[in-house]
């Protein structure tokens, strides 16, 4: 070994400086690269399961055909945007999707932490043939889903028609209500027991005590819930229309009930993140997916759509819903921007109610 | 080259030559661990500093704020749930960790007299939970614990009971499931320890006249202490970090902080929290690894026993 090629102690260091210098530029590196737009590229989130598969084939696959465009499809789980990752991501300029769906708390998230780009009205022509109330600045509503009372038809006879069916102590060990959103938990509980849904209180957890001979579990999500039917856990609980459409459809005796004192009708916002790399292309496909074919497809599936041309059958109409004026009159109105707030107190009293 | 024939060696003010060769060769293995050293550093140290300042933002009205307020930890010590959870996470692992361990030793102990197509078979069957995902595997737990499931099934059809046992959403289904996981966690260090000591102590102490129990509880168990140190660690560590077997087999009744910690950065948007929550859970994980650290000390086999 000669002089030269021996390494030395100079030799070492300025090896281990290239080594972290390479290791802490290259996320940047990767990341500028990462974030150039190229306009023949649009990102979406993709679901699972039979609802992910009709997004993929009709709302998807047709618009990426018809522009000649290059899809990335991100899986997201659990049917919710990650808004925490997508946060980090929009502040380092580069969010992992051109277009995303928002719950109405997470819409009010993301306008207080300013992720969002505005979507003009002229940039969707099919706005036109919209419902006003489903247009915003940020983007359009669309998905539109119930919350109600789900039964098993062959025992919990007669049909019930109030919340309170629930609380019913012949139901014992038989009953489920939903944690994955606690807020309309706790909120159908306002609504059976004062009418209202706010505010949620000593009162509204004092209720929910009083059910806890009845719950059998706090079921996770919709495939949770739908298992806990299959497998006969559970006779009743408040459900999503769509989840129950599905389980008729696989044979098993359920049916959808819309309570007296009032149910809860949901959509999703889609927007546009800031820093998208495909900002035109988002938007036509957003004037795209709004039209009737997209929406028919939809639903066919069970869920609502804000498009005024779009005709449903008599069957599709007891699955959807919202069509009929006078059930939709039904719903409550809630206040996605008090339940961010208030969350973090009622997620408290909730741990400390299930874990009593 | 040896090192006095090194050109820098004959120079008269030069450092003794074996010293700068250790040098040199200290600093070469500090060479070969440094690409390690950076990754880690970069993928593990800058993230855990990352939480950790995160801990101590602010969150208010959904959105956070950047600076140093104590805000989430006087929550943690004052709001009566968090730690109220955290003392639950902690039994919870106990309990698992009892019910592993006490699982574990004599699968540990039958595969340490078994031949090798039994140890292999043993091996096979404790590693193949890992094999499954979890989901699967808790679903398949569902279809075995629930209400109309094999286990009440069978029951109700001997007629030994009448309505069904509450076999899951509680903490008998969410320990019984992670043990079935877990177990292999604990059986391989205590068969490794096992297999280490020498069966000549246990011959001797037997024939000096020991009962099997006390050549057990005396000899065996005492020249195992590391194995099951090192299974208790592991069965806790891992039982801390519990999210989704209580979740489906729990039915979120039986609440962990690692399902605190979800909910409020996914529901509620509060990483702040979250983090410090996360910090609490890593201060006490790594407050076990070195009690463990030391009872391992205190319990090492010499190497000549």
């Amino acid at each position: 070994m000669t002089n030269a090629s021996r390494p030395t102690r100079r030799h070492l260091l300025s090896g281990a400086a290239a080594t972290a210098a390479f290791a802490v530029a290259a996320p940047y590196i990767a990341t500028r690269a990462h974030a150039q737009g190229d306009p023949k590229v649009i990102r979406f989130y993709t679901q699972d399961g039979t609802l992910g598969d009709l997004y993929m084939e009709h709302w998807y696959r047709p618009f990426v055909e018809m522009h000649d465009l290059r899809a990335e499809y991100i899986p997201l789980q659990g049917g919710n945007a990650p808004m925490e990752k997508l946060q980090a991501q929009i502040a380092a300029g580069r969010p992992e999707a051109d277009v995303i769906p928002l719950h109405g708390n997470q819409l009010v998230f993301a306008l207080r932490n300013d992720m969002l780009m505005p979507v003009p009205r002229d940039a969707v022509p099919e706005y036109a043939n919209l419902h006003e109330q489903y247009i915003t600045d940020w983007g359009p509503g669309m998905v539109l889903w119930c919350y109600g009372l789900a039964y098993n038809t062959e025992k919990v006879t007669p049909a019930p028609t109030s919340w309170k069916a629930l609380w019913d102590p012949q139901w014992a060990g038989r009953v489920a209500i939903n944690e994955a959103l606690k807020d309309q938990a706790l909120q159908m509980v306002n609504i059976a027991f004062k009418g209202q849904p706010y505010p949620v209180d000593e009162e509204t957890f004092a209720h929910l005590t009083a059910l806890r001979p009845n719950l059998v579990t706090l079921w996770s999500s919709g495939a949770d819930a739908e298992q806990l039917f299959r497998n006969d856990e559970i006779v009743m609980t408040p459900f999503w229309n769509g989840r129950v459409t599905r389980l008729k459809g696989e044979g098993l005796p359920i049916a959808f009930a819309v309570p007296d004192e009032g149910f809860f009708v949901r959509h999703s916002t889609y927007a546009i993140p800031k820093g998208s790399r495909n900002p035109e292309m988002a938007m036509k496909w957003l004037d795209f997916v709004l039209g009737v074919e997209p929406q028919k497809r939809l639903v066919e599936f069970g869920y609502g759509t804000p498009n005024k041309l779009v005709t449903y059958t008599p069957e599709e109409e007891a699955a959807v819903i919202v069509t009929d004026a006078a059930v939709v009159a039904k719903a409550v109105e809630e206040d996605f921007a008090r339940i961010l707030d208030e969350t973090p107190q009622w997620n408290d009293m909730w741990t400390a109610w299930k874990a009593g | 080259m040896s090192p006095d024939r090194h050109p820098r060696a004959e120079a008269p003010d030069a450092a003794p030559p074996v010293r700068a060769w250790a040098r040199i060769g200290r600093l070469r293995a500090w060479g070969l661990v440094l690409p390690a050293g950076v990754l880690y550093a970069v993928t593990f140290g800058i993230p855990l500093a990352m939480l950790l300042g995160a801990s101590f933002a602010r969150f208010q009205g959904g959105v956070t704020t950047p600076g140093f307020f104590l805000d989430n930890y006087v929550k943690i010590a004052t709001d009566g749930v968090t730690l109220a959870v955290f003392r639950n996470t902690v039994s919870l692992s106990l309990l698992i960790t009892a019910v592993g361990l006490a699982c574990a030793l004599p699968v540990a102990m039958l595969m340490r007299r078994a031949g090798p197509g039994l140890r292999l078979v043993a091996m096979f069957v404790l590693v193949s939970p890992l094999l499954t995902s979890i989901i699967v595997r808790n679903v398949a737990w569902m279809l075995i614990l629930g209400r109309s499931g094999m286990i009440n099934s069978w029951l109700i059809d001997a007629g030994l009971i009448s309505a069904p046992l509450p076999l899951m959403y509680n903490r008998l289904g969410v320990v019984i499931a992670v043990v079935h996981v877990y177990l292999p966690f604990a059986v391989l260090p205590i068969y490794a320890a096992l297999r280490a000591i020498d069966p000549a102590r246990e011959r001797a102490a037997a024939s000096l006249g020991a009962a099997p129990w006390r050549v057990f509880v005396h000899v065996t168990l005492p020249l195992a202490a590391p194995g099951l140190i090192a299974a208790f660690t592991l069965l806790f560590i891992l039982s801390m970090g519990l999210y989704l077997t209580p979740v489906i087999l729990g039915g979120n009744f039986v609440v962990t902080l690692p399902m605190m910690i979800t909910d409020a950065a996914r529901n509620q948007y509060n990483w702040p929290y979250a983090s410090a929550m996360s910090v609490l859970l890593l201060a006490s994980i790594v407050a076990v690894v070195a009690v463990s650290a030391v009872l391992g000390r205190l319990f090492a086999v010499p190497r000549d026993a």
